[in-house]
């Protein structure tokens, strides 16, 4: 009888001691028993398996159809074009140069503020709102969260001008940003390129030293 | 080579081999406690890797809790432990009673393994001889295999090259995972210095294991993505393998998974939302086993809990898994209303006394106190939610597959015709029904999830990021319930050369 219009009651599996005989368990076996196994279709198990070189290629060939033509099945090339592509242009240069390349505008000031600032600086920064206007952007930029810029500049603390940050009251830097801060620590100094960035010293508090 | 790349080749091969002890030792405690069920080689290598990832936030959460530093020799002395615990217990604890019968063998394994009582170079030449037999038996069962590990190995190379990019991981896990490599700590100074961004407090599985490669080998922090990814795809393809008893079924399965555009991205991302999608997949298939007698609901329970360590919101998919196992499960159905309690108690540790008396933050401030009687708000969020599902940008072709398999499923439960393997009681063969009732009744405990979120914190637009990525935990149960639907399935196994193995597993 094929095995498939055999209408099972048991549990299918293999005999753990045969060379892979397709066998069911009778109804009233344990689950785990080895009691009570009936031979099911040792023709089957004997005879050579079919190859299924024909409906593999069917198969095959609504793959690469469906990788040519969907936007699901695109996404294969797509993926390994990129992937390619990101070896090779990748490969050749260090992280940092990486970092740049796929990082926000913002995160330059981040390393500059890194560079210049001691380890134990406390860092005031322009409103999360005034970044996020002046850059128009849709997305939250580097500088524009504590968190994402405490990420570049550890140990130094960032904190946002008007967030209730606990070390609000402890900075003792403000990083000047787009004229941004300027009017409160030199509100005499020109609005040129030398005074667009640029770090002041800040007393905890609220004024400039 | 200079000497600092020689010694971060070794972290990266120590950190490698923590993992891999982690995941042995793991693997042997719950397979001697009877959680885990025997499975083959590939599965139990798939296992290994979750089951390392997984264990990664607890090893963290747990330092963190005593106050022992979180670096590498005290993660790699927990490793060591674990294994050594695991060995243990498979040596000398009492033999367990095999409650639940070990999945079949595939002819291939069965060959390789009475090649390895031979000397090692028959072994090899059996296998090798094995692998041949299988490829031309069915070429396109291995051309799929092959795929699945290119899309790994892509991930692996993107994560390699890119930098972490994306905003939610720079803002949140990113910087915890990498703050506690500088301090050893998980509440480190990101929550005692900042106005830190809520995703530093997700629940800690992608920042404690992006922390755990930190420590081990920066230069490749989101190492544990291709890991994920290869873990999943052993496992995932083992499970169809073993309902269909076909491995093209088995491949094409995985290989669509992985593929659908947002999900592939994921790949090279370091989010919550692929562990997510992982955990609660395995979840909800050892459901699926239980109800076919070959897994136990501590299984599920398990999956659920390691899931709900990726987001607080996937202990809703385990309590929707409750009442579909007590209408489904023939016997012991109470038993189905403990599968969500672990991943609700670890809910309530994270959210009430980790995140909210320990590190100070309400998290419950992102929802509404109370369940309002909005009509207009609920069309919304299920209107969002299906215009999502059907945007091509996001998932393809994906939601064509949505009514084909139903479509499918009607079909083959007129049918006479079960595939051979697929035999047995209406739940033992009814595998693409079950799924889809689970899948459609966990998407009925999921949407209330936007439904409750407070609009002045979380916005009822950004429903656009997150259901978006929520729903990846849908994608392999739907691929799965395609590929065991009765036609496709009878189709399948043709490609494979083989008309009537038995399903297994």
């Amino acid at each position: 009888m094929p095995l498939h219009n055999r209408r099972f009651s048991g549990i299918i599996g293999r005999h753990p001691q045969t060379e892979g005989g397709i066998y069911e368990a009778a109804p009233d076996a344990r689950e785990g028993s080895r009691g009570g196994w009936l031979v099911v279709d040792r023709q089957r198990v004997l005879s050579r398996p079919r190859s299924g070189i024909a409906p593999a290629l069917v198969l095959l060939l609504i793959l690469v159809l469906f990788c040519a033509v969907t936007r699901w099945g695109r996404t294969y090339p797509q993926f390994a074009s990129r992937t390619v592509r990101a070896l090779v242009t990748g490969l050749g240069v260090d992280a940092e140069a990486r970092r740049r390349a796929v990082l926000d505008e913002t995160y330059p000031f981040l390393l500059y503020l890194r560079e210049v600032t001691p380890p134990q600086s406390v860092i005031l920064l322009p409103p999360r709102e005034t970044i996020i206007a002046k850059l128009g952007v849709d997305t939250i930029p580097l500088l524009a969260s504590a968190s994402s810029a405490y990420s570049f500049i550890y140990p130094r603390v960032p904190v946002h001008d008007g967030d209730a940050s606990p070390y609000a009251e402890r900075a003792n830097m403000i990083f000047v940003w787009d004229y941004w801060g300027l009017e409160r620590v030199d509100p005499q100094a020109p609005r040129d390129e030398e005074h667009r960035y640029k770090l002041y010293p800040w007393t905890p508090g609220g004024s400039p030293p | 080579m200079t000497p600092d790349a020689h010694s971060s080749l070794l972290a990266l091969a120590v950190g490698l081999l923590s993992l891999a002890l982690l995941g042995a030792g793991a693997s042997a405690l719950l397979r001697r406690v009877r959680i885990l069920p025997a499975v083959g080689r590939a599965e139990a290598a798939g296992l290994c890797i979750l089951l390392a990832l997984a264990a990664v936030p607890w090893l963290c959460v747990t330092m963190d809790l005593v106050g022992l530093p979180i670096t590498r020799v005290s993660l790699g002395a927990a490793s060591v432990l674990i294994a050594l615990a695991g060995l243990v217990a498979t040596r000398r604890g009492p033999r367990p009673t095999a409650r639940v019968r070990p999945p079949q063998a595939e002819p291939a394994d069965m060959r390789a393994r009475d090649a390895g009582r031979t000397p090692w170079r028959g072994a090899i030449g059996a296998g090798l001889r094995a692998g041949v037999d299988a490829t031309v038996r069915s070429p396109a069962a291995a051309l799929l295999a092959l795929a699945v590990a290119s899309i790994v190995l892509f991930s692996l190379a993107q994560v390699a090259i890119y930098p972490p990019r994306e905003h939610d991981a720079l803002v949140g896990f990113d910087v915890v995972g990498k703050v506690l490599s500088y301090e050893g700590v998980y509440r480190s100074s990101v929550f005692t210095k900042l106005a830190f961004n809520a995703q530093c407090v997700y629940p800690p599985f992608t920042a404690a294991n992006q922390g755990f490669w930190y420590l081990f080998h920066p230069a490749i922090a989101r190492l544990w993505v291709p890991l994920l990814a290869a873990g999943f795809a052993l496992v995932f393809w083992s499970r169809v393998r073993a309902w269909t008893g076909s491995r093209t079924a088995a491949g094409l399965a995985t290989f669509l998974t992985l593929l659908v555009p947002e999900l592939a991205f994921h790949l090279t991302v370091g989010q919550t939302d692929l562990p997510s999608m992982v955990y609660v997949s395995l979840g909800i298939f050892a459901l699926i086993d239980r109800v076919r007698g070959r897994a136990r609901l501590a299984a599920a329970a398990l999956f659920l809990l390691f899931a709900t360590t990726a987001r607080s919101e996937n202990v809703l998919f385990a309590v929707a898994l409750a009442p579909l196992g007590v209408l489904v499960l023939r016997a012991r159905r109470a038993a189905a209303l403990l599968v969500p309690v672990p991943a609700l108690a670890f809910f309530v540790f994270w959210n009430l006394i980790y995140v909210r008396t320990l590190i100070g933050l309400n998290p419950s401030e992102y929802f509404l106190n109370a369940i309002p009687a909005d009509p207009g708000r609920l069309a919304y969020v299920v209107g969002s939610a299906a215009r999502i599902i059907a945007d091509p940008a996001n998932f393809g072709e994906l939601v064509w597959l949505l009514p084909i398999t139903v479509t499918l499923w009607v079909a083959g439960r007129r049918s006479r015709h079960m595939p051979a393997g697929m035999g047995g009681s209406v739940q033992e063969r009814d595998i693409t029904g079950l799924l889809l009732a689970i899948l459609g009744l966990s998407m009925l405990f999921y949407l209330p999830f936007f439904y409750m979120w407070n609009e002045q914190r979380n916005p009822l637009w950004l429903m656009h990021y997150t259901f978006k990525r929520g729903f990846f935990r849908f994608v392999p149960g739907l691929l799965a319930a395609f590929v065991t639907a009765p036609p496709v399935c009878r189709f399948l196994r043709r490609c494979d050369g083989e008309a009537g193995v038995p399903a297994g597993g």
